[in-house]
């Protein structure tokens, strides 16, 4: 299995339509429209979640849109910060407070997220860094969560559904989600009920974006070692159903 | 019914239905003057209500410790390193002045998330051990979830479509189909419940959530 680490085996990568949704929305978007940024996992789902993540912002970044770095775990502002200095060569044009603002964590779930869309000035009076927010160029223009062109949660947990629920029933903001592999499901269902407008799901998703930008990150270069985990898991299951016949042909031989 | 009955139950009960039905009306008659501000006040104390919660939260974990070590619990030791470490963890942004300083995002992304990542590397371990534990064909549905499972789970790796071509193709019918179909059934019904959960907090039915 470690030989899947040390040999990177490039196996092609289908694009989901989920995947793709996210992609097209992106690149419809006009250059200088604002793209809340929702950092919703903790450090530890980083590996999984954190690929998508740069992706989709390198992504952003090319498309010129703005970006503000928000969630709803207290390891949101560090996390925003790793990706930002991950991504520095992407960044190096873009300006602090006129490309780019990161905000600190927003605490409440659904409550704090509509606040913070109701008035995100109400609720930040500095953004992370220690800056007075009113005097950032960016925040100028954001006063309400429809000043929003999309909002992206990357989470480990349900926090896509929560921007459904608070921002875009109520103000049509439109939404997607990266959440984890583990909410593949509720993702798809989003999509295909058009709640949402797409998602890249964890290692995978990430891989699909990167080939879809042209970028070879570490959604490409990990799903080497995902294909290893999920065929060590597999096998795990063949070889307990060949236990399991094994014994069972033992049983109905002492029964003979 | 004695007083403190009375302010036992029905204050939170009448707290609730208020507060519930004003986030309710706000959201249907915005124009209603004065309405919208006095719902964001109440989204606003939340926040605040839950943000302080977090204080308590640390609070009383660092008292748990500290009776932990005195009486010298089971794994002590462990609750004496957890404090060590929330101690360091302050002292650093004491130092530093800012969780955005240099020294502070070099521990959080060189030891933090380094260490989060190895415990959650450690998971995969006992899912490969669980899997081979508990996933035996011994009936015949357990076969035809797993055969689910095995299918779905290759068409999420890439390596699904190198070993057969097949198998993202099926992988993706049983996403796009049948999990599609029991995913929006299980999302309604938890809608319906939880509307009709609402109500019944909102009418005083419901007084679970008053502990």
């Amino acid at each position: 299995m470690a030989s899947f680490l040390v040999f990177p085996t490039g196996f092609p990568v289908y694009i989901n339509n989920y995947t793709k949704g996210l992609y097209d929305y992106i690149e419809g978007l006009p250059p200088g429209s604002i793209v809340a940024v929702s950092v919703d996992f903790s450090a530890s789902a980083y590996d999984e979640s954190g690929p998508v993540l740069e992706a989709t912002v390198i992504h952003m970044f090319r498309r010129n849109l703005k970006l503000v770095f928000v969630g709803y775990n207290q390891d949101v502002p560090m996390l925003s910060e790793k990706a930002l200095i991950k991504l520095a060569r992407y960044t190096s044009n873009k300006v602090y407070g006129e490309d780019y603002v990161v905000l600190p964590y927003v605490v409440g779930a659904d409550t704090g997220l509509a606040s913070f869309g109701r008035d995100p000035h109400g609720m930040f009076k500095k953004d992370y860094r220690g800056n007075d927010i009113d005097k950032l160029p960016l925040m100028d223009r954001v006063h309400h969560a429809r000043d929003f062109s999309l909002a992206i949660s990357y989470g480990a947990g349900q926090m896509g559904q929560a921007y459904v629920r608070q921002w875009h029933i109520p103000y049509g903001v439109k939404v997607a989600d990266c959440g984890s592999a583990l909410f593949l499901a509720n993702i798809i269902t989003d999509y295909e009920s058009g709640l949402i407008v797409g998602g890249a799901v964890a290692v995978r998703g990430a891989a699909e974006y990167e080939r879809l930008i042209g970028v070879l990150g570490d959604g490409t270069r990990n799903m080497d070692s995902i294909n290893a985990s999920h065929l060590m898991v597999v096998l795990a299951i063949a070889a307990a159903n060949v236990r399991f016949l094994w014994q069972k042909i033992r049983q109905q031989k002492k029964g003979c | 019914m004695p007083i403190s009955l009375f302010k036992r139950l029905m204050v939170p009960i009448l707290v609730l239905g208020i507060c519930g039905l004003l986030a309710m009306i706000d959201l249907w008659f915005p124009w209603i003057p004065g309405l919208t501000s006095l719902e964001d006040n109440l989204v606003g104390w939340v926040t605040s209500i839950i943000a302080f919660s977090l204080f308590v939260g640390v609070t009383s974990y660092v008292t748990r410790k500290i009776r932990s070590i005195r009486k010298k619990e089971a794994d002590w030791v462990f609750d004496a390193w957890a404090l060590v470490v929330i101690v360091a963890v302050l002292a650093l942004y004491m130092v530093t002045g800012s969780t955005a300083s240099a020294g502070y995002q070099w521990w959080y992304r060189v030891v933090y998330t380094n260490a989060g990542s190895a415990m959650i590397s450690l998971l995969g371990f006992y899912v490969v051990y669980s899997a081979y534990r508990s996933m035996a064909a011994k009936t015949l549905e357990v076969a035809f979830m797993i055969v689910a499972a095995v299918l779905v789970f290759l068409t999420n790796a890439t390596i699904g479509e190198v070993i057969w071509g097949g198998i993202p193709l099926i992988g993706r019918w049983i996403l796009d189909n049948p999990v599609l179909g029991v995913t929006r059934a299980i999302v309604i019904a938890a809608g319906i419940s939880g509307l009709a959960m609402g109500l019944r907090i909102l009418i005083g039915r419901e007084k679970a959530v008053l502990g």
